[in-house]
């Protein structure tokens, strides 16, 4: 099944996000911790903290600073990203093996060898609206536990209630 | 897929960013497409990939909810010039 990406252009959730300083450089600096946390504990290459908008994800942060290829760009377009099936679903979106998706065996990070593994938990703003994914990836194919699950939730938990602490003023 | 198509994403034009603006606001995406095209100096018909850019910038600046709109916007733009970037390197690799 293809995740409904035009559900995602939401005038009520993009207006709940836009109430936070989503990009504030210190939110940033903290949750960069939370995603260098979750890609030690699950020893996986890459965690990102993504803000699924209404037509990219936008990457909040990630363990890595600049040097992944999500930082590069900035995100990236919603039918490209794999966050927004975690948004529309309003669940955790988990797959071990992206190439035997056929959603996203073509997906140009997965075609270049940058993901293979993915599991993202949704990030809750104080209204129930949710804002986006934390994730986590890897190149390799990976078989996700529900410990990982509730690491990546307890992480995820710890980053929605950052944002919440940076409302725009 | 061509080098023009990278990945089966398109080119984002004006077309493309004025859609996305009647999806995320229904009946008052007109008046604010209008303001948005007066504020980046545009006529709407431009086809040039900076008219695109201009836009995005203009709604980055505008009221958060456009900002975020407009970010997701510029993303769409640097994704589909890394994307051609990246697919005309390996067609000239082989």
């Amino acid at each position: 099944m293809t995740t409904d990406t035009a559900a995602l252009a939401d005038l009520d959730r993009l207006t709940a996000m836009a109430a936070y300083d989503l990009f504030n450089p210190d939110l940033t600096a903290e949750l960069e911790e939370i995603c260098r946390d979750s890609a030690e504990r699950l020893e996986l290459p890459l965690s990102a903290v993504q803000a699924v908008l209404d037509t990219a994800t936008a990457t909040m942060a990630t363990n890595a600073g600049e040097a992944d290829f999500l930082s590069v760009i900035g995100g990236s377009p919603n039918e490209l990203s794999f966050c927004p099936h975690v948004v529309v679903d309003a669940a955790p979106y988990v797959c071990g093996d992206l190439t035997e998706e056929d959603e996203y065996r073509n997906n140009p990070a997965v075609r270049g060898g940058l993901v293979r593994a993915y599991a993202g938990v949704p990030l809750v703003l104080p209204d129930g609206h949710i804002l986006g994914s934390h994730c986590v990836m890897t190149p390799e194919r990976h078989d996700f536990t529900d410990a990982d699950l509730a690491e990546i939730s307890q992480a995820a938990a710890l980053a929605s209630d950052a944002i919440s602490r940076y409302p725009l003023r | 897929m061509t080098s023009d198509d990278p990945y089966h994403m398109r080119r984002p034009d004006l077309a493309e960013a004025k859609a996305a603006l009647e999806k995320l606001y229904g009946h008052t995406a007109a008046e604010i497409w209008q303001r948005l095209l007066t504020q980046s100096g545009l006529t709407g018909k431009e086809t040039d990939p900076d008219a695109v850019r201009r836009l995005a910038d203009t709604m980055v600046a505008s009221d958060p909810v456009l900002a975020l709109s407009g970010r997701a916007l510029m993303i769409r733009v640097k994704s589909y010039e890394y994307l051609q970037a990246a697919a005309s390197a390996v067609a000239d690799a082989r």
